[in-house]
């Protein structure tokens, strides 16, 4: 009998059945059926309402006071079957399957209780008025629509019936339905739009919203809080969704499947958040999801492991898969499904028989069905496709084969045909994957082969080497394939295993093929990016018709093996001169290695990589693919992306190639990272890396960003932006042009060493002169009048006495005067005027002036001040500051800005070169207190500030930022022992004697009371040999001073050992 | 470093400094230098009937190497600015140890 599939088809059925059920025996039958009805359909309210209804109405009947017809004796055996009790349990039953379908549920409901209510109407009792007041309780605690109305009715039974627990009770309810009531609250929204689709009638909205409201509830499911409630009210949901619209959705059903599975292990993990016995049986449900939905595959494949999990026999399982093979729709959406539930099948036949436990006959059984599906699986494919059917393009079935006649029967010959066979199919002998597997396989049998030979006879010499020839033998099957979809790859693993297991003779021979097929690759490659940049060009062309502005033209790169294609390498178009921001450009003439470096066209991005991915990692990585000059790796939470430098262009191009390859447990992507990478210039002096990616995030995902070493230039304000995407750079060109805060127009381009543009300016023009030894007392328009005998004079600069910039209107006026006034006397002085030269170094400080306010510093910087005392900021050298590890990237501005938090300053000068500033303060205390503040002041990650004297300023090199490394790498200190250090003021000049410094000291800082192992320690004179300290000595130190350590503010003196330096002082 | 940019917060306050021979000096901190020396102003002994020789001088000069403590005034310490120096300076000691 089959049965109805669907609650209408269910109802149907049974009344039906029941229309015709006469006497006692028939109706009895009808109740059955709907037993059956229900466990199919458990979830639905029409089926139950129909059943309980029935029931209701038999026992009505088989009362004496009936009018149906029955005959007494019936009357008499339907009053012993049909009992009240059993009647008012099976509201129960079905009351409880339906509660949490939170729309419908009340129409179950509320007639149950009307006909509750009407029998304690006809007799009063104590004990009916407290069950109904327990149902009424139990049901207000269950979320669902019509809440208001179920209290409204109970607090009118309770009027009726229990007035004087009136308060108390609803007080008690309303307490308790709290979180029913949010919970239907949150999910308000979701049913008013649901009701509404329902009302227009419209299946496909109504769809639409039900698959909304099933993704929200299982999101829901996921949260702590109220796990149980949400899983009830999830199930209900489900029960709604699968006996209505979605009843026949296979993403619905997988759905529910999936969310049944995992609360199953969850709670066999016993991390549960729901009881047992509220997740459905697995079977059931799949039982229920398969005469559904018969045509999906993967709910048999699923059907079959949960019978095979539930230890159900062999011919349960048998059952479930004939049952699946009958069924006419399983191949309705093609020959996955009907793939799906055989790969399910034979991988459990394989299970049984893998079982060490199994019998012999369980392995013939999986012979013949693994052999036999598989014959199934071809015949019902030629039936459906005729003689177009390929086969499993995974060959799922053939690989458990495979897997079952190698492991189970060593039957390798066997199995070895079967591989035979399937490259004859020409959808797998394109494919590499294919034969690579494979060769895996060859492999893995090789080496058992070889590990069960060498056991009983050791001496293996005697046959030769072992080698693997039937996997050499794979491959050159597969490279006679002209079609291979991608042969380098076999290639490549070709060698790999010439190399490592064969003779030499055959590795000879491998390479030879490797050779003749790589050139036949390579032409046929070619012709295929022909193609391909045809195929581009003309969609480019295309493109170019439909929108002539877009000219950013994206060519395909091919990851062809470095052959150069044609077509795939990009042209770069020369851009229109830029005229007006040229000479705003601060290009320094060190970008002359920039020409040689060339980054732009050199790098490539590195995507998906694992997070633990190494620089040394990604080197060897791309090993035999050229040079790398330098990695940038920036990391993710879970994966890594890295700019990769590499020599030489064509290197970089090579190494596309490792598109798609696998780098750990990862794959991952090569793309050329041309034209990711913007040059920045003429921002703000102080904004840093955070300000610029601000301004630039807009646009795409920024990678990182460069800015150039100041040590040559401090005035250098530019910096290389690269973005992870060409895309994002192109639309960030956008913001050329834009003003920023005052005078600075940001200029954004696309970085290109080929653009390079030359300083303009007077003195690149030649048209300014150096003049010397112009006598002290004369003035720029004196000047100026000297050099209008020889053309007319532009401007006239007198930076120091002595000596001064003349700037001519033109190159020949420069020359003329040079002629004429070179040699010549200018006043009492033989002046010398040359052609003014750029200098040989750029300029290697910079000056920033603070807010504070202190009119004496540049005087008192200029003249060491030799008197300490008095008021005012006393000695300059005392509200000095020295900051060492300062980033060589960073300029004054960002400097000043980065000591903020210090105070204020006067002065900063910044020593770029030698990786450091000099900041002046208003007095002593402030520079004091800015030390303490700055000493240890982390600027970049990992990297500290650190407050130092002048003269290890400027014996230090300035450092080269390594990342991860201890950035303050201090000066040597044999250096420091050069320079005796200037004591202070009062001190008479230091006797000569060779002392390394104590404090800022390039060694091993000592604590306190420790002195430097081995050497003399003189104290007032007296020479000691002081051995090192040891912790308890130091104790005793502290705890023999006199306790004044530890008394903090006590008596208002904070007490303080002072260092000793009896270690380290002569 | 870390003492010789604490004290020079001190510069301009009057500190005590107790020498090695047990000399107590008070007097304002006008200047310290990387070795810890200490030049003081407007001095007096503590104990100044036990050494008269001192009586008469106005400023001195301190070598480093011969204080045993210095006497701070504590409303001139900020204490939170020492200990966030200080903690970061152990913190440095702790890496470069490693």
């Amino acid at each position: 009998m089959a049965s109805p599939v669907g609650e209408d088809n269910w109802v149907d059925y049974v009344d039906h059945q029941l229309r015709e059920a006469t006497d006692l025996e028939a109706r009895v039958r009808v109740i059955e059926s709907f037993n059956d009805a229900v466990s199919a359909e458990p979830g639905s309210i029409k089926v139950w309402m129909a059943y309980c209804e029935y029931f209701w109405s038999l026992y009505n009947d088989c009362q004496p006071v009936s009018d149906a017809g029955w005959s007494p004796e019936e009357q008499e055996v339907g009053r012993s079957i049909f009992t009240i009790d059993a009647a008012l349990n099976l509201w129960q039953r079905g009351y409880e399957a339906v509660q949490y379908r939170l729309s419908d549920s009340n129409e179950l409901w509320d007639r149950w209780i009307s006909l509750e209510m009407e029998l304690l109407r006809r007799t009063v009792t104590e004990a009916g008025v407290r069950r109904i007041t327990q149902l009424f309780r139990n049901r207000l605690t269950v979320p669902h629509a019509t809440w208001d109305r179920t209290s409204q009715m109970f607090s009118t039974f309770l009027s009726e019936y229990n007035r004087q627990a009136y308060e108390s009770e609803m007080e008690q309810i309303t307490r308790s339905a709290k979180n029913a009531k949010r919970l239907y609250a949150l999910r308000d929204p979701f049913e008013t739009k649901l009701s509404l689709a329902v009302k227009s009638g419209d299946t496909a909205a109504v769809r639409a919203e039900m698959l909304e409201y099933i993704d929200w509830e299982i999101k829901q499911h996921k949260g702590k809080r109220d796990a149980l409630d949400n899983f009830k009210i999830c199930l209900g949901l489900f029960s709604r969704a699968l006996t209505g619209v979605l009843a026949s959705d296979d993403t619905t059903w997988l759905n529910f499947i999936t969310l049944v599975s995992t609360s199953q292990s969850d709670l066999k993990a016993g991390r549960a958040r729901v009881s047992a016995n509220l997740v459905p049986n697995m079977l059931d449900v799949l039982r229920r999801a398969v005469h559904h939905i018969p045509w999906a595959g993967p709910v048999w494949a699923r059907y079959i492991l949960a019978a095979e999990e539930a230890a159900l026999t062999f011919a349960d399982v048998e059952r479930i898969k004939h049952a699946a093979t009958n069924s006419p729709q399983l191949d309705r959406d093609g020959m996955t499904g009907v793939l799906d539930m055989y790969s399910a099948w034979c991988g459990y036949l394989k299970r049984t028989a893998m079982n060490p436990k199994a019998s012999e006959e369980a392995v013939d059984v999986a012979e013949v069905g693994l052999s036999s599906a598989l014959e199934d699986v071809k015949h019902w494919g030629q039936r459906k496709y005729g003689e177009n059917y390929q086969g499993d393009p995974d060959y799922r079935l053939e690989k458990i084969l495979i897997q079952f006649l190698t492991e189970k029967k060593e039957d390798i010959e066997g199995a070895r045909a079967i591989w035979d066979e399937l490259s004859q199919i020409p959808l797998h002998a394109n494919s590499y994957d294919f034969w690579l597997n494979w060769y895996l396989w060859e492999m893995v049998v090789f080496t058992a082969h070889r590990a069960k030979l060498r056991s009983p006879t050791p001496n293996t010499q005697a046959q030769g080497l072992l080698v693997p020839s039937l996997a050499t033998r794979v491959f050159t099957r597969a490279l006679k394939v002209r079609t291979l979809d991608w042969p380098e790859r076999i290639l490549q693993v070709y060698l790999k295993h010439c190399n490592d297991y064969e003779l030499a003779e055959t590795l000879r021979e491998a390479h030879d093929t490797i050779y003749k097929t790589r050139k036949g690759v390579e032409k046929r490659r070619e012709r295929e990016a022909r193609q391909a940049a045809e195929a581009a060009r003309q969609a480019a062309a295309a493109r170019e018709q439909a929108a002539p502005a877009d000219r950013s033209e994206d060519v395909p790169m091919t990851d062809a093996s470095g052959s150069a294609s044609p077509g795939s390498k990009r042209k770069r178009e020369p851009t229109p001169a830029e005229d007006d921001a040229a000479n705003k450009r601060p290009r320094s003439e060190t970008n002359g290695d920039d020409v040689k470096r060339d980054r732009e066209h050199n790098t490539v991005f590195l995507r998906n990589l694992p997070a633990d991915a190494t620089q040394t990692k990604i080197k060897q990585f791309f090993r035999d693919y050229g040079h790398v000059n330098n990695i940038d790796l920036k990391k993710g939470d879970d994966d890594a992306v890295a700019l990769v430098e590499f020599r030489h262009s064509d290197d970089a191009r090579a190494a596309l190639i490792r598109d798609g390859k696998p780098f750990g447990d990862r794959i991952i992507q090569v793309t050329p990272a041309i034209d990711c990478t913007l040059f920045v210039t003429n921002y703000p002096p102080d904004a840093d890396e955070e300000y610029l990616r601000n301004l630039f995030k807009a646009h795409g995902e920024i990678h990182s960003i460069r800015f150039p070493s100041l040590k040559e230039n401090v005035k250098r304000r530019f910096c290389y932006l690269t973005f992870r995407e060409r895309a994002s750079a192109e639309a960030a060109l956008k913001l050329d042009g834009k003003a920023l805060g005052g005078r600075c127009r940001l200029v954004v381009k696309i970085s290109d060493p080929a653009h390079k543009q030359h300083r303009q300016g007077a003195q690149e023009e030649e048209r300014e002169l150096h003049v010397i030894n112009i006598p002290r007392t004369m003035k720029e328009d004196e000047v100026e009048g000297h050099f209008t005998k020889a053309g007319k004079v532009v401007s006239v600069r007198i930076p120091h006495l002595g000596t001064a910039f003349v700037v001519m209107q033109t190159k020949e006026e420069a020359q003329e005067a040079i002629k004429l006034l070179d040699k010549a006397m200018f006043g009492q002085h033989p002046i010398k005027v040359e052609p003014s030269m750029p200098k040989g170094t750029k300029k290697k400080t910079a000056t920033a002036w603070g807010g504070a306010e202190d009119a004496e510093s540049p005087a008192s910087t200029a003249a060491e001040s030799t008197v300490s005392s008095g008021g005012g900021g006393g000695a300059a050298r005392d509200r000095k500051v020295v900051i060492l590890g300062v980033p060589d990237t960073m300029n004054e501005a960002r400097v000043g800005n980065l000591l903020k938090p210090a105070g204020e300053f006067v002065k900063l000068t910044l020593h770029a070169r030698h990786g450091g500033a000099i900041v002046e303060y208003k007095d002593a205390a402030s520079a004091g207190k800015a030390q303490l503040v700055i000493d240890g002041l982390e600027v970049e990650a990992g990297q500290k500030l650190r407050v130092g004297t002048t003269e290890e300023l400027f014996q230090s090199k300035g450092e080269k930022k390594v990342a991860g490394s201890d950035p303050c790498a201090r000066p040597e200190p044999e250096k420091q022992r050069k320079k005796p250090p200037t004591a202070a003021q009062l001190m008479p000049p230091p006797p000569s004697i060779n002392r390394p410094q104590v404090l800022g000291r390039s060694k091993p800082k000592m604590g306190m009371g420790t002195g430097a192992p081995g050497l003399g320690v003189r104290t007032n004179g007296v020479a000691l040999v002081g051995p090192k300290k040891s912790n308890a000595d130091f104790r005793s130190l502290f705890l023999g001073g006199g306790n004044n350590g530890g008394g903090g503010e006590g008596g208002g003196k904070v007490e303080e050992e002072k260092t000793k330096e009896n270690g380290s002082k002569e | 470093m870390l003492f010789f940019s604490f004290f020079k917060t001190l510069i301009d306050h009057e500190v005590t400094v107790e020498l090695k021979n047990d000399i107590r000096i008070r007097g304002v901190l006008k200047s310290v230098d990387q070795y810890l020396n200490i030049k003081l102003d407007n001095i007096q002994v503590v104990d100044e009937l036990k050494y008269p020789h001192l009586s008469a001088v106005k400023n001195v000069f301190i070598r480093g190497s011969v204080v045993r403590y210095v006497h701070l005034p504590s409303q001139s310490v900020d204490i939170d600015l020492l200990e966030d120096a200080t903690r970061r300076e152990a913190a440095n000691q702790a890496v470069k140890a490693k």
